[in-house]
């Protein structure tokens, strides 16, 4: 099959950019361990209220381990427990999330911060919150009637 | 394309816009990348 | 460009047409068969329907996302939203599509027989009957569960089998399509096939392995589970299942514009066919790559391997390939018969092409839309990238430049010529400058609305949300401008909508009785023979099933040996 001479140019350059976003995003993923949220714990979705960690939403400091913080939340239609998640600034923090009942979203408004919430599954996402400022938390996957109700807040403090 | 060398040199605008095409896919791609390392 | 040149460009096309019929005529099939098109005009006329009531739906919703609107009669938003998706993304592209490859494959391999017709009108009545089925659920409120279903969301079970013999239905439409191009090569071995019919045989070969994914979903599933015969489903199995399909799907309704793009548009602007190889070759990459990707929907999920998502990153990338060909097939057709016409200079050749041709603009614009459509979607299939947009509304801002506005354009454009050619009527002069200017009203509304979408998102707003002022927070009336601003652009889609209706109306039962050209283009004399390998579906097929075993097999394993507890139903609407 022949080729055109400019569209070999040009199949070089577009595949050649296809593989520099591959390389990038997988050496931020394989090598800095920048991974979308995909955690494979499991749990008993009719009995998270007994399971720790869900037995105690909310912010923890925590020790010993990789990060600061755990941040945990219980989603359910249409609310998120706790509504306000208070870190202070700079902190790692480890957010574990889960579902009551039906597919719920958990997006943070302009951080990285996107996970879905699934029945059944435990959601977590590390990061170190080093910005200040109240940030939106939304369930951005459809839930039901009330689910553009359903938000919290994450607010990153200046301990100072 | 039997005469080759002919229609090679017709093409010239053809490469010049879809090379145009490709750097706006990585200026966008370079755009948004920099913001997911901006955010946390 | 003057308009002296436009008319000389189309004289030109026209005595180019006439001469090609001419020394065509022992071709038996330059005009689709009466009773043809009669099965495609069928699938085309539910088509339109679904384009009226899912605008309506498209228009309320951006309305009541306003915040300056709300719905009248109890009727929800999200049951808008449902009717929407299901009635734009499924309905009208799958009948039109139908309508289109049929006639196609009509014009292309040969009118079809007896028997293949009456496949494809079981296929039609069985879509049909399914589509009511699901309207009907849709419109009780016993199905807003949008057309993604969102299980453990549950529906009414006539919900499900009514979308399942949509499927079902298309299966039947696309083996009468297939048939009639098997009967072509039966008829003419070691010959290349009608490169039209190919493609479309391509689709629908792609189209059936992928809805296997979404129709055991359905079947196993939740149809067993919604009329009680089992308790619990595996809820991320059923997701994993459906978004085997759902990114296929968009393929789907892309490479029919593809069709039309590297078949019929060379024709139309008086120009050959690029490369009927690199046309195949771009095919078939589709049909390998489409569907071992929908991992790629699931970025943010748990329950999945990282690694596994990667890889069907990587595929997704190579997805891409193929149309960094067709970009530059198009371009090189546009060229070489700008410099045919004499065209001097780089880009003097853009100046020769019939922009006064809504035939060629309009599917054009969908060309030039889907430039920073595919720079979007290159974003979102960047693995920890997706992070940024996923359920935000930059996606839905993302998938109304590539579904909505180039293949919706690209088909528009088509049905210029196709609707005419079917009903035996004319498309008029009058009639091509109200689709130019259709499609212009179409662009201007859909840059007002996906930028505004494709901007929100950024900033968080969710997608598939009603308006919500999110307990007074700050970020929230910052969407809420850009939401004013998508209300506006929706506004202007939904006249677009309607003017497009109108041609539609008029090519049916108004416009001048007369003989409308179906434009197939033709490969440069000069071109070299097609490698009969592309015509080897047997290969491609096996190809096809390695990757998909390869991208799935592990993946869905894994979800069904370390499944949680399934979930019961929920109705939450």
């Amino acid at each position: 099959m022949h080729l055109h001479k400019y569209e070999k140019y040009w199949l070089v350059f577009g595949v050649g950019s296809l593989i520099v976003f591959l390389l990038i995003t997988g050496i931020m993923a394989f090598h800095n361990g920048s991974h979308p949220p995909s955690a494979k714990n499991t749990i008993n979705h009719e009995k998270v209220d007994e399971i720790a960690p869900f037995n105690n939403p909310g912010v923890h400091k925590v020790e010993g381990k990789d990060w600061d913080y755990e941040a945990v939340v219980v989603a359910s239609a249409f609310y998120y427990d706790p509504p306000v998640l208070e870190v202070p600034v700079g902190a790692k923090v480890k957010f574990i999330a889960t579902s009551k009942d039906v597919v719920h979203g958990f997006g943070v408004a302009g951080t990285n911060i996107n996970m879905m919430l699934e029945p059944g599954y435990v959601s977590e996402y590390v990061t170190t919150v080093n910005k200040v400022g109240e940030y939106l938390i939304v369930c951005n996957e459809y839930c039901g009637a009330g689910h553009a109700q359903m938000h919290s807040m994450l607010k990153v403090v200046d301990p100072k | 394309m039997a005469n080759k060398n002919q229609t090679d040199g017709d093409l010239k605008g053809t490469f010049y816009l879809v090379m145009a095409l490709g750097v706006f896919i990585v200026v966008v791609w370079g755009l948004c990348f920099g913001l997911f390392l901006d955010r946390f | 460009m003057s308009q002296a040149i436009a008319d000389k460009q189309n004289t030109d096309t026209k005595k180019q047409n006439i001469v090609s019929k001419a020394s065509n005529k022992v071709n038996d099939f330059m005009k689709v068969d009466r009773k043809d098109a009669n099965v495609a005009m069928a699938h085309i006329y539910v088509a339109m329907i679904a384009l009226l009531l899912g605008g309506i739906a498209g228009l309320l919703q951006v309305l009541v996302r306003s915040g300056e609107f709300k719905l009248p009669w109890g009727i929800g938003y999200y049951q808008v939203l449902t009717v929407h998706g299901v009635l734009l993304g499924l309905i009208l592209t799958t009948f039109f599509i139908y309508g289109f490859q049929i006639a196609a494959v009509s014009r292309t391999s040969g009118t079809l027989t007896a028997k293949q017709r009456l496949i494809c009108w079981i296929g039609f009545w069985t879509m049909t009957a399914g589509t009511a089925m699901s309207s009907v659920m849709v419109l009780l409120n016993e199905a807003s569960v949008l057309y993604t279903f969102y299980a453990p969301l549950q529906a009414h079970w006539i919900f499900y089998l009514g979308l399942t013999l949509v499927v079902v239905g298309s299966w039947i439409g696309a083996l009468g399509q297939a048939l009639r191009w098997m009967q072509w090569r039966k008829e003419n071995k070691g010959q290349t096939s009608p490169l039209l019919s190919f493609m479309v045989v391509c689709n629908n070969l792609m189209w059936f392995v992928a809805t296997i994914g979404v129709a055991s979903e359905v079947l196993f599933q939740l149809l067993p589970w919604s009329l009680g015969l089992v308790d619990r489903i595996d809820i991320l199995l059923s997701r994993t299942l459906f978004w085997s399909f759902g990114h296929a799907l968009v393929y789907f309704w892309l490479l029919p514009a593809y069709m039309i793009w590297y078949i019929v548009i060379p024709k139309i602007i008086g120009g050959k066919i690029f490369s009927d190889a690199l046309s195949r070759l771009s095919f078939i990459l589709f049909v390998i790559f489409s569907i071992p990707v929908g991992l790629h929907h699931q970025l943010t999920e748990p329950g999945v391997d990282g690694s596994w998502k990667f890889l069907q990153v990587i595929l997704t990338m190579m997805v891409v390939i193929p149309s960094l060909l067709t970009a530059f097939s198009l371009f090189a057709t546009f060229e070489l018969r700008g410099r045919a016409l004499g065209a001097k200079g780089l880009f003097g050749w853009l100046r020769q092409l019939p922009w006064g041709d809504a035939r060629f603009f309009v599917p054009f614009l969908g060309m030039l839309v889907f430039i920073p459509g595919g720079a979007g979607g290159i974003v979102n299939a960047s693995y920890q990238m997706n992070q940024l947009i996923h359920n935000t509304i930059w996606v839905t801002g993302h998938f109304h430049l590539t579904v909505a506005t180039t293949v919706v354009l690209t088909f528009f454009g088509a049905a210029y010529w196709l609707v005419p050619h079917l009903t035996g009527r004319t498309f008029t002069k009058e009639l091509n400058k109200l689709g130019i200017i259709q499609s212009i009203v179409w662009v201007i509304g859909m840059t007002i609305m996906s930028s505004s979408m494709h901007v929100a998102g950024l900033l968080g707003a969710p997608r598939r949300s009603t308006f919500s002022d999110y307990g007074g927070a700050e970020i929230a009336s910052t969407w809420a401008s850009y939401q004013i601003a998508q209300a506006v652009g929706g506004t202007l889609l939904f006249i677009g909508i309607l003017l497009f209706l109108y041609i539609f109306v008029q090519l049916c039962w108004f416009a001048p009785k007369g003989q409308e050209e179906f434009p197939i283009g033709e490969v440069a004399p000069n071109a070299e023979k097609t490698p009969a390998i592309l015509e080897n579906f047997k290969l491609w097929i096996v190809v096809l099933v390695a990757l998909l075993l390869i991208a799935y097999s592990y993946p869905i394993f894994d979800i069904i040996q370390n499944a949680p507890l399934g979930s019961k139903g929920y109705k939450l609407w």
